[in-house]
């Protein structure tokens, strides 16, 4: 009795290991829309992730750029910033304030697995995007050195 | 304050707890027992740690595993990918499966093949460990997942694969550890009541407390609608956090009828029955009653003595919390008082209520102590500055004075009541009263705790005086920095001599202590008997007085001879005066033979 519930159990697990690695590999990253908000959340996430900072800064919008150094950003959110190397970013939330698209994502990075459960740190952040010329701009976000906040992002308002 | 915040005390208390009694019960079995039969503690302590770590293993890689396809599934749109979590689930399963099925795959054998080694204490702490952390992991995450039911929060990826795993983990060894149940005794017993206790105690708290804050909401909601109070920062019923409060209550109920009502409900007279009765009555139901009705004391008393501020509808706005607190500390109580009295008869009763009203004396005690030592700490302060008692009409002493008012009124008729249950009884009967276990326990603990006030108290008093005194600054600023000190000490002086009273009272009713028996009179026995000889083994060393070594005889013509207070008598006697130093009593037709030797 024991032997086939080990047997069923274990095909089971065989079939969950198959089906994991099957989707996660199918699946991969969205394919978001060019010319939607999220888009271009995306590039800028990729872009500071692979610590592409030229690539980043090119899609910050212009009043961004005008009140805030990027160089400070760099420096002042070093810590966040590696918390994106090797961390799973999904799309929680996209919400509209005024002439500004806020976008949820939810951050997380899997430091390894202990033996009771993953160690995990997780977080969620806001980018607010805005139409510049056609072309969807990074205006605010988390990690903005602290004299830029309060002009250019009041996260979650 | 989220409900579950009991939930990791709970778990690491297992955890030490079934060390501790791991342990104690090993010993003891290594004391009683014969050599081990099975495959020895050193080669199945290995196997069942080396089991239980890479059990763990195994789970938390699956559960990451698991929990990526929750994700791929149920979760947003991925941004970016990573596929660290999903390596890390499959290189902890990819280790963990293999070691765990070796290392299993051989203890089961050699259970198969040696039926003894079922009733090996390493094996079950192994099962009811294992069905503890399912437990625990369960408990954590299914609130979770059914929050998410209920529409809070995001999807729980972790929470659902948590549960989805830990279930057939959990029900596994519950399964393995029932076939193996009626070849328990009576110290492995002891590892699956603790499991069975600790858990039914996991869910009553989960669901007491669930139930509480329920109420708690809807009672703050009725107060605001009736008074319009300011309740800035409390919530709607059935908002987010009545939601968990619910899901809390959930779980905590379907673990708790599981443990307590299923698992546990033929189990009778065990020890750690008992203390889970009593945790149950007494942490939660009097403690949690007696919370309860200080906060809807206070908050009239406070205001009747003006030690308010505020509008009533804001200074009132506790009461809600000590309403829920007192509800379910009453239904606490009233259903686990009531099991322990339909639990307990003749002999076992009579400790059992005693006990009970012992403790709640004690509390009771504890709250009217508590009371007075602030009386008196307020009233050196007073004494010790002159100017502070223009200032005793101010906000802040009228609240002293509040919460001191609603100690006694609660402290004093606790205390009386069951203080009184005890000393009626002991002026009728005291031969029997007087001498009761409970009893000593309770004057000697009062006397201890009142004694190490008693020092602490006077170390303090005498610190800051001689401090004062060398440096020559002995003012009425020193009287303020012995406030503290001297109310402590004459509390405990309060204490200390109605209860020293009552232990000298006490002595003198005790039967005088018998002849200690001289180290020279003791010797070495050791009682050959078939299995099932514990009990005959505990009569003679209770006659001897001294420790007796009971080793089984595992011959097919062994047999545990049958002998009458007499006989025990008439062997202890040959026991003594045997010339050797040491004696082996080996069963014969006519009871034991009496071989000494050196």
């Amino acid at each position: 009795m024991e032997r086939y519930w080990l047997i069923g159990g274990g095909t089971l697990l065989g079939l969950l290991l198959i089906a994991s690695v099957a989707i996660s590999v199918s699946r991969g990253e969205a394919d978001f829309d060019p010319g939607s908000p999220e888009f271009a959340v995306q590039q800028y996430v990729r872009a500071l992730a692979s610590e592409d900072f030229d690539a980043a800064e090119a899609l910050w919008s212009p009043s961004l750029k005008e009140d805030c150094s990027f160089e400070a950003f760099a420096l002042d959110a070093g810590r966040d910033l590696d918390r994106l190397s090797e961390a799973r970013i999904t799309l929680e939330e996209t919400r509209v304030v005024g002439q500004t698209t806020v976008l949820t994502v939810d951050v997380v990075r899997t430091n390894g697995g202990g033996i009771f459960g993953p160690s995990e740190y997780e977080r969620s952040y806001n980018f607010g995007v805005r139409e510049f010329e056609g072309e969807w701009r990074i205006n605010g976000h988390h990690w903005l050195a602290d004299e830029c906040v309060s002009s250019h992002f009041a996260p979650g308002t | 304050m989220t409900p579950l915040i009991i939930v990791p005390i709970l778990i690491q208390l297992a955890v030490i707890g079934a060390i501790v009694y791991g342990v104690l019960v090993w010993r003891r079995r290594a004391a009683e027992s014969g050599p081990d039969v099975g495959i020895g503690t050193p080669r199945r302590f290995y196997f069942y740690s080396i089991s239980f770590i890479a059990l763990m293993l195994l789970v938390s890689g699956i559960t990451m595993v698991l929990m990526t396809l929750l994700d791929e599934l149920f979760g947003g749109p991925v941004i970016r990918d990573s596929t660290t979590r999903l390596a890390t689930g499959l290189a902890l399963t990819i280790v963990g499966l293999p070691l765990w099925g070796f290392h299993w795959r051989f203890v089961q054998n050699k259970v198969e093949a040696q039926p003894s080694e079922r009733r090996s204490i390493l094996r079950r702490l192994y099962l009811y460990v294992s069905m503890g952390v399912s437990v625990g992991f369960l408990a954590f995450n299914g609130y979770k997942v059914i929050e998410w039911v209920l529409q809070v929060g995001d999807f729980p990826a972790f929470s659902w694969a948590a549960v989805l795993v830990w279930s057939p983990v959990w029900a596994y060894h519950w399964w393995t550890a029932s076939k193996e149940s009626t070849e328990s005794d009576l110290l492995t017993r002891g590892i699956s009541r603790l499991y069975l206790y600790l858990a039914s105690a996991l869910g009553i708290a989960m669901l007491a407390s669930g139930i509480g804050f329920l109420v708690y909401f809807v009672l703050t909601e009725g107060y605001s609608a009736a008074f319009s109070a300011d309740l800035t920062g409390s919530e709607r019923p059935f908002g987010d956090t009545a939601r968990t409060a619910l899901s809390v209550s959930l779980v905590g109920g379907l673990i708790w009828w599981g443990h307590w009502f299923r698992f546990a409900s033929d189990d009778r007279s065990s020890i750690l029955r008992w203390i889970y009765l009593f945790v149950a009555t007494i942490g939660g139901g009097t403690i949690a009653s007696l919370v309860g009705a200080g906060i809807a004391i206070y908050a009239p008393l406070s205001w009747f003595l003006g030690a308010a501020s505020e509008s009533a509808g804001n200074h009132f706005e506790d009461l809600p919390a000590g309403i829920a607190t007192v509800a379910v500390g009453i239904a606490l109580w009233v259903y686990h008082r009531r099991r322990m009295i339909s639990e307990s008869s003749g002999n076992e009763a009579f400790h059992v209520n005693r006990s009970y009203d012992l403790l709640i004396a004690a509390i009771g005690l504890l709250t009217v102590a508590f009371a007075s030592g602030v009386v008196l700490d307020t009233f050196f302060r007073l004494l010790s500055d002159t100017a502070s008692l223009t200032v005793v009409t101010s906000l802040q002493w009228r609240e002293r004075f509040a919460l001191i008012l609603t100690l006694y009124l609660i402290g004093i008729p606790v205390w009386l009541a069951h203080w009184r249950r005890v000393q009626l009884p002991a002026f009728a009967n005291p031969e029997v009263e007087r001498i009761a276990l409970p009893r000593k326990l309770y004057v000697m603990g009062v006397l201890c705790l009142g004694l190490l006030a008693l020092v602490g108290g006077a170390s303090s008093t005498l610190f800051f005086f001689l401090r004062d005194l060398l440096d020559s600054e002995l003012s009425a600023d020193t009287l303020s920095d012995l406030s503290t000190g001297l109310a402590v000490v004459l509390t405990a002086l309060l204490v200390i001599p109605y209860h020293w009273v009552i232990y000298r009272q006490d002595r003198e009713l005790e039967p005088d202590e018998p002849e200690p028996v001289a180290a020279s009179a003791s010797k070495p026995v050791t009682l050959l008997t078939a299995a099932g000889g514990e009990g005959l083994a505990a009569r003679v060393e209770s006659t001897l007085g001294y420790r007796v070594t009971q080793v089984n005889w595992p011959d097919p013509d062994a047999f545990v001879p049958t002998l009458s207070a007499e006989q025990i008598e008439l062997l202890s006697e040959q026991v003594t005066s045997a010339p050797g130093t040491s004696v082996l009593l080996v069963p014969d037709a006519n009871g034991f033979r009496v071989i000494s030797y050196n």
